[in-house]
Parts: structure tokens; C-alpha cells; sequence
């Protein structure tokens, strides 16, 4: 498949020579094969996928082509993780592809937000961008008024090309950050050098199991049977999250913590354990740093009595988890994202690592404090690096250097709207629905209107397209040549393009090479990004000697076979290497005070409980969705047609909210409506409703959240992350 | 039998050019309505002529108002055909025979691949093959007006056995594909429709679908048939 | 009948993930309505402790089928294996049987005006496959096993769970490993 544009109107009329015709022909040719109708159906032919979403799980898939048709996915059972199965979400994929509700075309809306919608030609789209491009560069001396948001919508290597696509045009704007998960991975960047947790297959050797604020049954399917496993051989699992959720449901112990004070439990257990002398002194001692001087604070700071009394744990069930989750050698800890997702939730993710350290628990088979890993990602990113056209204007950053202008990304709105040398005037969104996601929908909705030009590249109609000015249609991972990693286990697999792309759907990199040729014939030497390759050669060429070494392959192409793991050891940390300053274990991090944290992992208070919003509203992942992806398919729509907020009956009652009562959910930013769910899943100060996009519907979890940062997340991750849960509303009866 | 048994040339033609003027109409897009509307509307009150049919007559007037509009108009039409059949958003009646007569109510359905095998009868296939679906509403109507012109190529050169063997294409295509859910697309767009000229559009289809039903007598006028296709329509979902 | 196929259902293992449930419709690509299998929410007022738990359950393939003695077109079968087997070619879309089933499992398609089933993807069994629910379960809560004595004297099987119906109408070829509560530390 040559990446030449596709022109779906055959220009010229055909005439079907065979039949000697006089008849022009507009849609239809001559079929090459004369009787083609008497041949059978193809074969089936099956082609290696992989779920390409912002999920633990990362799914090897098998994808079943019949007649160039996408017939039924599958679970590919050469993935040691996934090991055969997908998720609900993943067997909805042929509903996907094929919906009728795909973006087809480029499409013009003008004005913005009117939804009057013009289809053009790719030619057309690529004109209209190039040139708002040129004409922002010679107005503002740079290309820093075009800002790029590009996130998780699909974490395939080659989707780098869109950062790669801004690179070429010269410095820009880009929201940096992540949403998801950098207050815990600056926390265990602090403590440990980076994020690298244990193969998730080898939590069948754990004896005890703490999933700490993690929803494995709706968020991580795929690591239940290992944990199963564990359980069979006699583990025991306990689960800490505010909400009894379906993970929580299975636990021999569950504990609903009081939200945010996750720091303050492990503290306790800290000092339970140093207590009865249950320390690994050896380990702690011998592999990090500051070590005495934390014990020292906990002994001298904490006591069962304050962290009973902050966390709402009995003190019994304290020194019990603690003594069982010092002494079962090994035992696992797995921090999930939504316990990090506070204003202290980097610092509680810090105290809990070193509750692992402690206990010598990192390092060893079974054991880790796990959160994630970034080890089989050292791709080559070639997609994305490109040299600025010369002559370009960059942002003369803090330190001197003239690059990209970053903004954050957890605060987007506000940051696109506070520039002003140059303004931001244009955004391109990829992979990314901030209409959505972000926080404080009404501010995203205003800075929007503010803009001059908005282009987002996407496969449905959902809020960010809604306020864009053009939309590109986006292929879905079917129609692409791709290779995935995921952040959670070590198995890494190709994507094959195992359909071709539907109507007028080109990936990330096709698009970029439509915008440099355009931007290069209006305005030579405009856009550095390459014009020539095919899908499979960009994929190609993100493989390097350290990848074909991890993986033991000699070539890409021998992942057509399978998917590899990577050859590491089960647990991580075990040859003791740390990547910290010092190459120990930092309890004490220099790192973290330099940054203004607090250098040992002591505790921090939790936001304060407005007296004014005094009900948490907790708005975690949804089972039927991703994010904005998904729910809006009509399998999901029949089996989960609305939204609802979970609200435990005590506090209903108090409102006089009833079962199906609609409920609106508000406070001084914004407010929401929403159906009631009465049940005591949650607590009585807590409500819950599943953040995601319903297909036409304006729910939206988003419009009470503000942008207040979680405590961490800039040392890696650019900027700090978002306190999603210390999201503080009032209900009423609507 | 269907209505072009015994019927002359000339009106055959008027069919297949309202066939290809409805194909082109939805293949250009709401952007060129300025230019396919006219066709439209000059084959359409031919064929409203010939059958001396009042309410393809109206629905006509209507087509033939909006022929002649000015730009803003235009415009505002070509938003309407993009929200019923283009989008960006999820559109309100997508012209994919396969989103109506699959269980899947997807595209790229079974029906899109029977089409597509159709088409390899006669040696065909679409432009688009792989990227869009076979069984779009343009291409179906431009199928059908090509065996048209072959129904009229062989009767001019008298050649009964191909004049059989393309009114039987015609005919079995219509009865397993255009004429299985033309009605029902056509009822999806004037259920939604926010503007007259779209109501009338689906007035022809309706018409157009009931005039290529068999027919029992050649005499009777289409109408009269109407509410019995519309039964057997109404089997299928409508979305 | 030689033998009897039926599904067993681990209530303790199952997290609700509706894997079984949408793999089932990716195998046959049914539309949306039709549910085939379902996955179940019991009733959180049913335990001691709130909870989330589930069940899984498709058609029961019956001892007893009740679609099948009230069917008037004789569209439904019962194979030597036990598997009922419901015909679309001779249904008529009368919907008795969706009214006889105790379990609500005959579901009407409403495009097709016909009732459809699960029917244990015989032809996966024929070729000695697992039926795609049971193959996609991921926490393996699901398995095709064969109802007999037995099976129902192990410790832990149960013939219904609370709020199913009596087992006793149609003698169903499910049985259930019932849900376990673990210790809970709650705030209310």
C-alpha cells in the first residue's frame, strides 16, 4: 500500500472495456478477474494485532480477514499475559471498525461549534492547515501560536509521528504531563530511579497481595488469573480502596480507607512493624539510603492511635495487615493510579514504597511495590524526531535553550489561555478528547472559542471534534502497521495493518506526510517531516539493536509469529542497580527536597473537605469504556445505556434521593445530572460516577473538577499530575 | 414483471438517468447539490410525467425550488445531507445498504459482500474497493442504471437472450438488495429530516423503490402497491 | 440421551467482567439487543455485607426444556449430548417460548422478528472446542461440564443461586460455585 492519496471518485470515468459499454462509469471498474463472481471467498487469513489503548493489559489480539473484511478479534494465545482472551472492550472492536458512526472524511465545520459541517478533500484539509500554519509562523515570527495536546488515545510507537509532525514545522507549543499517573511515578523515581515494577506473572509467587487502590476486575482483567494462582497456593488478598469495588468484592480483606490517607495506613503499619522488630534491616540498610532516619521520625511521629484515626481503619486490622505483610515473605504490593490522584498522593505512593523497602520486599520474586514500567519502551521514536526547519524560532526556556514552549497539560485550558509571547492561536489535537478529560469542562469549553483554528485528528464525533474547526478521520489500529509495549507486563507485539484503511481514514505518520508536502509546495523547505515510506517501512524503523537483543528476535518481522517477552528477570530491582543519584534506594531524596517535597517519605496532610462541597466526588475508569472510547458503541450502549452516580443510601436519604432519583452534582465550577444508584459500595461521604463518553449525551464527569495539581509528577513527567479525586461537590434532587 | 416490460426507449432512458442522477447526487456530496439537483429534477418530472404520479410530482416541485437556490441555501442544505449521511457526527441515516439489512447494523456486512459479488457479474467493481463499502446507496443506484442501459444496448440490437439476461440482473438486484431497504433508508431520512428538500428526496426514493417493485399488473400505478412493500419493509428494523 | 452438557458457574471467581458476555456476541456478531448470555448482578441486599457479585448464564440447555414442549413449529431440539438447539429456519417468531423460559434466556431479535439462543456452539464442541465464553472467561469462572450425580455430590456445587428460580421446572444443566464474602472494613 503506497501512501498516495486514495481518490475515492475515480477521476476519470471508467469505462468497462469487457462489455463493450458505452455506460460512464463513476463508482464502479472493470474487475480484473473475469468471472470473478463464480471464485470462492478468500480464506480466512488471520493477522497479529494488539489493543493499542491506554490500558495496564495491552492485549495481544488475533484478527480474523475475510474478503478484506474484518470478521471477529480474538485473543492471542502467544501472549503470556494476555494469555488468549480480551476484554469486553476488545471483542467490541469489529463494532468499531465497522461502525456507521466513524468520522469518513475530512470534514470543515464553519463556524466552529455550529455543526455545520462541510466534507473537503484531503488536498483541501491540507491546504487550509498548511497555510493557517505559515500564516500564524509569519505573523508571529514562529510556529510557537500552534500547540499540540496529543496524549494516550493510541500508544503505539509510530503515533509518535504526531509529536514528530510538530517537530517538523519548527518549535511549537506542546502540553506536557500526563494525566494518569505522574505523582506515582515521580514517587518511585524519587525513591528508586525510575518506575520498574515486577513482571506481573510473577505475582504467583506472592504469599500475600495488597492491591492498594487498584481495580484489577475493570482495569487490569488480565492479571486476575495470576493473582488467582497466588490465592490457590495460599495467599491471602487484601484490597484498600474507598470504594468496594468488583476487585474488592473478591478479597479475603477489604478495607474502605478514608480517601487520601493511604500514607498514613502504611505509616502505621511502619510503625506496628518496627515495633515487633519485623524490619529486613539488612536489605533496607544495605540498599538505601536514609533508612534509620525515616525510622526514626516513625517512631517518633506515628502512632497506631493517629493512623487509625486519619485512615478509619481499626488499629486491630492495622497491626494485623501489617504483621502479615511483613512476615509472608514475600508479599506484593500493587499501587494502583487512582490512589495517587491527590493533592499527597505522590508522597503516599513514596510511603508505601518504602513500607516495601522495609520489609525487604523489593527486588525479590513475589514481592515489589508495583506500579508500572517504562523498560521495553526504548523504541527509536523515529517517527518523532525531525529537525526543525532552519531558521526556526523556538522558546527560549529557563535554562537558556531554544526549543518547544511547554505548557501543562493537566491544566490546559488555563495554560493555552495565559500565553501571550506569542498567544497559542491554533491547537491540534490527536489521540486526545481534552472536551472530555480535562478538568473543568467550562474553562476548556471557553478557551476553545478563543482560538483561531482547531484541527483534531479522531475516529468519532465526541466533544473535542465537536469544537474543532477541522476534523481529520483517524485509522483505527486494524488499518495500521504499528508495534505496542505496555507499561504493566514485559510483552511487547506488532500490529499488523490487517484491513485496508476505510473511506478516506489515513494513520498519524500518512498525515503528516500529506502536511509536508503541502507545507514544502507552498513554502519550500517549510516541514522537515519525510515524504516517502510505506506504513510498514516507518514501522520498521523503530527497531534498534537494544530492542531485537530484549526481545531475542534479529528482525520485526519475526514478531509476525508472536509476541516476545522481554528477557528481563522477574522481579525488578533484583540485581540491586538503582538509578537513583546515588544508585541506593533514596529514603532519603535530595531529589525530592530540591524540588520543594519533602525529602523522606513522612506524612502529608490530605486536602482539607470544603465546608461549603462537603461530599468527595471519586471519579474513577468506567468497566465499559476507556476514557472517551468505547462506551459509545452500541454494544455498550444496550448493555450500559446511562450513566449513574453511586451514592450510598445514608447519604441519599439525607438529600431525599431515591434509587433512579436524578441527582445534579455541582459546585462553584460547574455542575452535572445524573441518574442515582443507591449502594453501600461506597461511603457516606463519598459518591462515585465512572468517568466516560456516552454516545449523544453531555455527560461529562469533568464540569466540577478543578485543576488542582496532585504533589508530584514534574521531575519525570514535565509537570505534576491532577488531583482528580479531591473533587469536593453538593447534591441535590434535580 | 416490472414496470419496464413493454416500456419504450425513451422512458427507459429517463429511468436510468434518474437512477444516475440519484447516484451522482449522493456520491458528490451535499457540496455539489448545485450541480446534481438539476439533473435530478429534469429526469424526475419526466418520469412524474410519464406515470402522471401527483406525489413524485410534488415532491419534484420541491426538488426543483431548491435546484435553483442561492448559496446561502445551499449551504444550509449541504449541512443537512452531511448531518443525515456524511457526519462527522454519527449520522442519522448512513446510505449503506448492509447498516439496515445486517443484524450487525454495521457496514462492510453481509450484504455489502453479496454486492460486491453482484457487481463481479458483470465483470465490476468499485473504485473504492476495500475503502468504501460496495453496497453505498451511489454505487448500488449506478449498478443498477448501468444493466439499464444494457436492458436498452440489447434491445436496440435485439438480442433477446441478453435482454432476458439483464432484465433478470435487474430485476434479482432490486429484489435482494436496493429494493430491501431503499424504503427504509428513505423513512429514516424524512423522519429526521430538518429540511423540505430532504423530505422530498425521500419522497423519490420511496417512489422510486415502489416503481422497480414487481408488479402484478402493468397497468396498475405504483401507489397502489405501496402499503405492500411497506409491510415487507417494515420487517426490517428501521434504525 | 447419552449425556448431559451444562455450563458450571464460579460466583467466587467471577468479577463480572462481562468478557463471556460480548465474546458471544463477537463469535456470532449478534446485534446489540439480543443477549445470548448475560452477566447478572446479584442483589446486594442478599448478603450480609455489600458486595459486587455475579453470575453468568446463557440458555441452560435444560433436562426439562420448556421452550421446547411449548414450541409450536418444533424449532427447538435437544441433542444426545443435551445441548437444546433452537432452529431459525422453522421459528416463527411467536415468542412462546421466550414466555415459557424461566430464565428469560430465548431472546427475541427484533430485527429478524425471530428468537435466537445460545446453542452451546455445538459446532465448536462438534470440533472438540470450548465454547467461546467459557474460552474467552478470564478468570476462568466459566467451564462446559457434563450434569451428573457425580458432579452435584461434590462439596460446593449448588443447583441455583437466591433470586433464580426453582430449578425444579426445567431441571436446568447449570450449576453454581456460590459467591464467597471475604472480611470487610467499611466506614458506614
Amino acid at each position: 500500500m503506497k501512501l498516495t492519496r486514495r481518490k475515492f471518485l475515480g477521476g476519470a470515468a471508467a469505462v468497462a472495456a469487457s462489455s463493450m459499454t458505452l455506460f460512464n462509469f463513476n463508482l464502479l471498474t472493470n474487475s480484473p478477474s473475469a468471472s470473478a463472481a463464480d471464485q470462492p471467498s478468500e480464506a480466512i487469513k488471520t493477522f497479529r494485532n494488539v489493543c493499542p489503548r491506554n490500558c495496564y493489559d495491552t492485549c495481544g489480539m488475533i484478527t480474523y480477514v475475510e474478503d478484506g473484511v474484518l470478521k471477529k478479534v480474538e485473543g492471542d494465545p502467544k501472549h503470556g499475559y494476555t494469555n488468549g482472551k480480551l476484554c469486553l472492550k476488545g471483542y467490541s472492536y469489529p463494532r468499531r471498525v465497522y461502525s456507521p458512526d466513524r468520522i469518513k472524511y475530512p470534514m470543515k465545520q464553519s463556524p466552529r461549534g455550529s455543526g455545520n459541517w462541510t466534507r473537503i478533500s484531503w488536498d483541501e484539509a491540507m491546504d487550509t492547515i498548511a497555510k493557517k500554519i505559515l500564516d500564524l509562523k509569519k505573523r508571529y515570527g514562529s510556529t510557537l501560536p500552534i500547540c499540540l495536546d496529543k496524549y494516550s488515545g493510541n500508544f503505539g510507537i509510530v503515533h509518535y509521528g504526531i509529536e514528530g509532525t510538530m517537530s517538523s514545522i519548527g518549535y511549537t507549543t506542546r502540553a506536557v504531563g500526563t494525566p494518569c499517573w505522574p505523582a506515582g511515578i515521580d514517587a518511585q523515581t524519587y525513591d528508586f530511579g525510575t518506575l520498574y515494577s515486577n513482571d506481573p506473572e510473577d505475582m504467583v509467587n506472592a504469599k500475600y497481595i495488597i492491591l492498594w487502590g487498584q481495580n484489577a476486575a475493570w482495569t487490569a482483567i488480565h492479571s486476575l488469573p495470576f493473582i488467582n494462582e497466588a490465592r490457590e497456593r495460599g495467599a491471602k488478598l487484601v484490597v484498600i480502596d474507598p470504594i468496594l469495588t468488583s476487585t474488592a468484592s473478591k478479597a479475603d480483606l477489604y478495607i474502605q480507607i478514608n480517601p487520601s490517607t493511604d500514607g498514613a495506613l502504611a505509616l502505621g503499619m511502619a510503625r506496628y512493624i518496627i515495633d515487633n522488630n519485623w524490619v529486613d534491616w539488612e536489605y533496607a540498610r544495605a540498599n538505601s539510603l536514609g533508612f534509620d532516619e525515616w525510622v526514626e521520625y516513625v517512631k517518633k511521629s506515628i502512632t497506631l492511635d493517629w493512623a487509625s484515626e486519619k485512615t478509619g481503619v481499626p488499629k486491630d486490622i492495622i497491626m494485623e495487615i501489617a504483621r502479615e505483610y511483613a512476615t509472608a515473605k514475600p508479599a506484593s504490593m500493587w499501587v494502583g493510579y487512582g490512589m495517587q490522584r491527590h493533592t499527597n498522593g505522590g508522597q503516599n505512593v513514596r510511603i508505601i514504597d518504602a513500607l516495601g523497602v522495609m520489609t525487604g520486599n523489593v527486588g525479590k520474586s513475589g514481592g515489589g511495590v508495583n506500579y508500572g514500567h517504562l523498560e521495553t519502551w526504548g523504541f527509536n521514536y523515529n517517527a518523532m524526531v525531525n529537525a526543525p526547519p532552519k531558521g526556526s524560532k523556538g522558546f527560549i526556556g529557563p535554562d537558556g535553550k531554544e526549543g518547544d514552549r511547554a505548557i501543562n497539560m493537566n491544566n490546559f485550558a488555563h495554560d493555552v489561555s495565559a500565553q501571550s509571547d506569542p498567544p497559542v492561536k491554533m491547537l491540534w489535537l490527536a489521540c486526545r478528547n481534552p472536551g472530555a478529560q480535562d478538568p473543568d469542562t467550562n474553562a476548556i469549553e471557553k478557551m476553545f472559542s478563543s482560538m483561531e483554528f482547531v484541527v483534531t485528528v479522531d475516529s468519532f464525533f465526541n466533544k473535542t471534534v465537536e469544537m474543532s474547526d477541522i476534523v481529520l478521520p483517524a485509522t483505527t489500529h486494524f488499518e495500521d502497521w504499528d508495534v505496542m509495549a505496555s507499561y504493566w507486563h514485559y510483552w511487547v507485539g506488532i500490529n499488523q495493518r490487517a484491513i485496508d484503511p476505510l473511506y478516506e481514514c489515513k494513520s498519524d505518520v500518512e498525515i503528516a506526510i500529506e502536511l509536508s508536502e503541502k507545507m514544502n509546495a507552498l513554502e519550500p523547505g517549510s516541514c522537515t517531516f519525510p515524504t516517502s515510506g510505506t506504513p510498514e517501512e516507518w514501522l520498521a524503523k523503530e527497531f534498534n539493536p537494544g530492542i531485537h537483543q530484549m526481545l531475542g528476535i534479529n528482525d520485526y518481522k519475526e514478531l509476525i509469529d508472536g509476541p516476545r517477552k522481554a528477557k528481563m528477570p522477574p522481579a525488578s530491582w533484583s540485581d540491586g542497580n538503582f538509578r537513583t543519584p546515588s544508585k541506593k534506594i533514596e529514603i532519603h531524596s535530595e531529589l525530592a527536597e530540591k524540588n520543594g517535597l519533602p525529602a523522606l517519605p513522612i506524612w502529608v496532610d490530605e486536602m482539607k473537605t470544603p465546608e461549603k462541597y462537603p461530599i468527595r466526588f471519586m471519579t474513577p475508569h468506567p468497566q465499559y469504556a476507556l476514557h472517551s472510547q468505547f462506551q459509545n458503541l452500541d454494544w455498550m450502549m444496550t448493555t450500559n445505556p446511562e450513566p449513574k452516580v453511586e451514592i450510598h443510601p445514608n447519604l441519599a436519604a439525607k438529600y431525599g434521593i431515591t434509587e433512579g432519583t436524578m441527582v445534579k452534582i455541582y459546585n462553584d465550577l460547574g455542575s452535572i445530572t445524573v441518574k442515582a444508584h443507591l449502594t453501600r459500595t461506597t461511603s457516606t461521604n463519598v459518591i462515585v460516577a465512572y468517568e466516560a463518553w456516552y454516545k449523544n449525551s453531555n455527560f461529562n464527569v469533568n464540569y466540577t473538577l478543578k485543576a488542582i495539581p496532585s504533589d508530584m509528577g514534574k521531575q519525570a513527567t514535565g509537570n505534576d499530575g491532577l488531583a482528580f479525586h479531591d473533587n469536593f461537590v453538593m447534591i441535590e434532587k434535580a | 414483471m416490472t414496470f419496464f416490460e413493454d416500456c419504450p426507449p425513451q422512458v427507459l432512458k429517463t429511468h436510468g438517468e434518474l437512477l444516475l442522477a440519484l447516484s451522482h447526487l449522493f456520491a458528490q456530496g451535499g457540496e455539489n447539490l448545485s450541480q446534481t439537483l438539476s439533473p435530478l429534477v429534469k429526469s424526475c418530472s419526466a418520469i412524474a410525467e410519464h406515470y402522471n404520479t401527483s406525489r413524485l410530482l410534488q415532491a419534484n416541485q420541491i426538488l426543483a425550488q431548491y435546484s435553483e437556490t442561492n448559496d446561502g441555501e445551499y449551504l444550509v442544505m449541504c449541512y443537512e445531507f452531511n448531518r443525515l449521511f456524511v457526519g462527522p457526527n454519527a449520522p442519522v441515516a448512513p446510505p449503506y445498504e448492509s447498516v439496515y439489512l445486517s443484524s450487525d447494523h454495521l457496514v462492510m456486512g453481509e450484504q455489502t459482500l453479496a454486492v460486491r459479488k453482484f457487481y463481479q457479474r458483470e465483470n465490476l467493481q468499485t473504485i473504492g474497493q476495500r475503502h468504501e463499502p460496495d453496497d453505498f446507496i451511489s454505487t448500488e443506484l449506478e449498478f443498477v442504471a448501468y444493466l439499464l442501459s444494457r436492458i436498452i444496448e440489447t434491445q436496440a440490437a435485439k438480442n433477446s437472450a441478453k435482454i432476458q439476461l439483464y432484465k433478470t440482473l435487474y430485476q434479482e438486484f432490486w429484489q435482494q438488495h436496493l429494493g430491501l431497504w431503499l424504503k427504509t433508508f428513505a423513512h429514516t431520512v424524512s423522519q429526521s429530516a430538518k429540511h423540505p428538500l430532504f423530505s422530498a428526496l425521500s419522497e423519490i426514493l420511496v417512489a422510486l423503490s415502489t416503481l422497480n417493485a414487481p408488479l402484478n399488473t402493468k397497468e396498475a400505478p405504483y401507489e397502489t402497491y405501496a402499503p405492500q412493500i411497506s409491510r415487507r419493509s417494515s420487517s426490517r428494523c428501521c434504525l | 440421551m447419552s449425556k448431559q452438557l451444562g455450563f458450571l458457574h464460579n460466583s467466587e471467581k467471577c468479577v463480572g467482567c462481562r468478557g463471556c458476555e460480548i465474546a458471544c456476541k463477537n463469535e456470532y456478531q449478534i446485534e446489540a439487543t439480543p443477549q445470548w448470555r448475560k452477566v447478572f448482578q446479584l442483589h446486594e441486599d442478599d448478603f450480609s455485607l455489600p458486595t459486587r457479585m455475579f453470575f453468568s448464564m446463557a440458555c441452560n440447555h435444560c433436562a426439562h426444556p420448556e421452550c421446547l414442549r411449548v414450541c409450536p413449529v418444533k424449532a427447538y431440539t435437544k441433542r444426545e449430548d443435551g445441548i437444546v438447539i433452537h432452529d431459525p429456519n422453522r421459528c416463527i417468531g411467536c415468542r412462546l417460548c421466550t414466555m415459557a423460559c424461566p430464565y428469560d434466556r430465548p431472546q427475541i431479535n427484533p430485527a429478524k422478528k425471530k428468537v435466537e439462543k445460545c446453542n452451546l456452539c455445538y459446532q465448536r464442541i462438534d470440533q472438540g472446542e470450548k465454547p467461546a465464553c467459557v474460552t474467552a472467561c478470564i478468570p476462568g469462572a466459566l467451564e462446559l461440564v457434563e450434569i451428573n450425580d457425580s458432579l452435584d455430590q461434590k462439596t460446593g456445587i449448588l443447583k441455583t443461586l437466591p433470586g433464580l428460580p426453582s430449578p425444579k421446572i426445567t431441571s436446568p444443566s447449570i450449576r453454581f460455585i456460590g459467591p464467597k464474602q471475604g472480611k470487610q472494613i467499611r466506614r458506614d
